[in-house]
C-alpha cells in the first residue's frame, strides 16, 4: 500500500549515500567511484573492518605500554589531566 | 565529515579511563587478558558516548552477554543503566530508532528524522533500487544491532558508527602517542640515575 506521496525520496537516500562516501578517506573514495551505490556499500563494509582491526591493535600496543605503569601514579593523574580539557 | 563533537570525546576519553583504572592491574595481569580490558573499555566508552543510537545500546548489549564483563560493565554504566539496557524485551525496533531519531539531530542529517517512519512501498523500492541485497547483509553484520534495522535507518545508522569508530582510533592513537612519550621520558631519567650513581 503506498501512500501518495513518498516519505523518503531518491534525493534524500542520495544525500545520505553522498554523506557517507564523503566519511571514507580519500582512496577508498576513489574506487568506490561515483555512481554504484552498492561499492560504495562494500567499501564501507571494509573500511569498518579495518577500523574494528585498527583498535584491535592499539588495544595490543596499549597492553604493551601499560605493562609496567601503575595506573594510580602520578604518570595516570598527568595523562589524565592532559587530555581533560 | 562533521565538525569534532567534543562532547563526544570527552565522554569516551572519561569512561575509558575510569575502565583503564577499575580494570587494569598490571601486576597480576596477563598480556592478552590486559588488551581485552583496555578493548572492552574503549568499545564501551564508544557506546556510551554515543547514547541514543541503536548500535550503541546493541553493542552493549553485547558485551553483557559474557559473564567476566558484567562487573566492568556495571561500573562504567551505573548499575541503573546497566540494567535497563540489558533488560530482555526492550523494543529494539522501529519505534526506539524514531525515539532516537529525534535525539541525534546534531549528529546526523537532518532528513533521518523526516525518515523514521513507516517504510511505504513506494520507498521500499527506492531503496531496493539503491542497495543491494548482498551488501546490506555484509553491513548489517558489521554495525551492531543493523540486522532489526531497515535499509533506510541501516544507512543512517552506519553514517554515525563510522563517525564514532574514526573518533574512538583517534583518541586510541592519542592515548597511545602520550604514554609512549611519558614511558620514553621515565626510560630516560631511569637511564639518567643510574648514570649519576656510577
Amino acid at each position: 500500500m503506498s501512500s501518495r506521496r513518498s516519505r523518503i525520496t531518491e534525493d534524500e537516500i542520495n544525500e545520505l549515500i553522498s554523506k557517507l562516501q564523503s566519511l571514507l578517506p580519500e582512496a577508498r573514495r576513489r574506487s568506490a567511484g561515483r555512481a554504484s551505490a552498492a561499492k560504495l556499500l562494500k567499501e564501507t563494509c571494509n573500511y569498518i573492518k579495518s577500523l574494528h582491526r585498527e583498535v584491535d591493535d592499539l588495544s595490543d600496543r596499549l597492553s604493551g605500554l601499560m605493562a609496567t605503569m601503575d595506573t594510580n601514579s602520578a604518570e595516570a593523574e598527568i595523562v589524565r589531566s592532559l587530555l581533560q580539557s | 565529515m562533521q565538525a569534532a563533537d567534543l562532547s563526544f570525546h570527552r565522554s569516551f576519553l572519561k569512561t575509558m579511563f575510569m575502565g583503564l583504572k577499575l580494570g587494569v592491574s598490571s601486576k597480576k595481569m596477563s598480556y592478552q587478558e590486559r588488551k581485552r580490558v583496555i578493548k572492552l573499555s574503549a568499545n564501551i566508552a564508544m557506546a556510551v558516548a554515543g547514547n541514543g543510537m541503536n548500535w550503541s545500546r546493541a553493542l552493549i548489549i553485547r558485551h553483557a552477554k559474557h559473564e567476566k564483563n558484567k562487573v566492568l560493565l556495571r561500573s562504567l554504566l551505573g548499575r541503573k543503566r546497566y540494567e535497563s539496557i540489558t533488560e530482555p524485551g526492550f523494543p529494539l525496533n522501529f519505534t526506539w530508532q524514531r525515539m532516537i531519531m529525534k535525539r541525534r539531530f546534531r549528529r546526523t542529517n537532518s532528513i533521518l528524522r523526516r525518515g523514521a517512519h513507516a517504510s511505504n512501498g513506494a520507498t521500499a523500492r527506492v531503496i531496493a533500487r539503491s542497495m543491494a541485497k548482498k551488501r546490506t547483509r555484509t553491513l548489517k553484520s558489521l554495525v551492531p544491532g543493523g540486522e532489526s534495522l531497515d535499509d533506510f535507518s541501516l544507512l543512517g545508522e552506519t553514517i554515525d558508527y563510522v563517525i564514532s569508530l574514526q573518533t574512538q582510533v583517534n583518541l586510541m592513537r592519542l592515548l597511545t602517542e602520550v604514554l609512549s612519550v611519558s614511558n620514553l621520558r621515565k626510560k630516560e631519567l631511569d637511564k639518567a640515575s643510574r648514570e649519576v650513581k656510577c
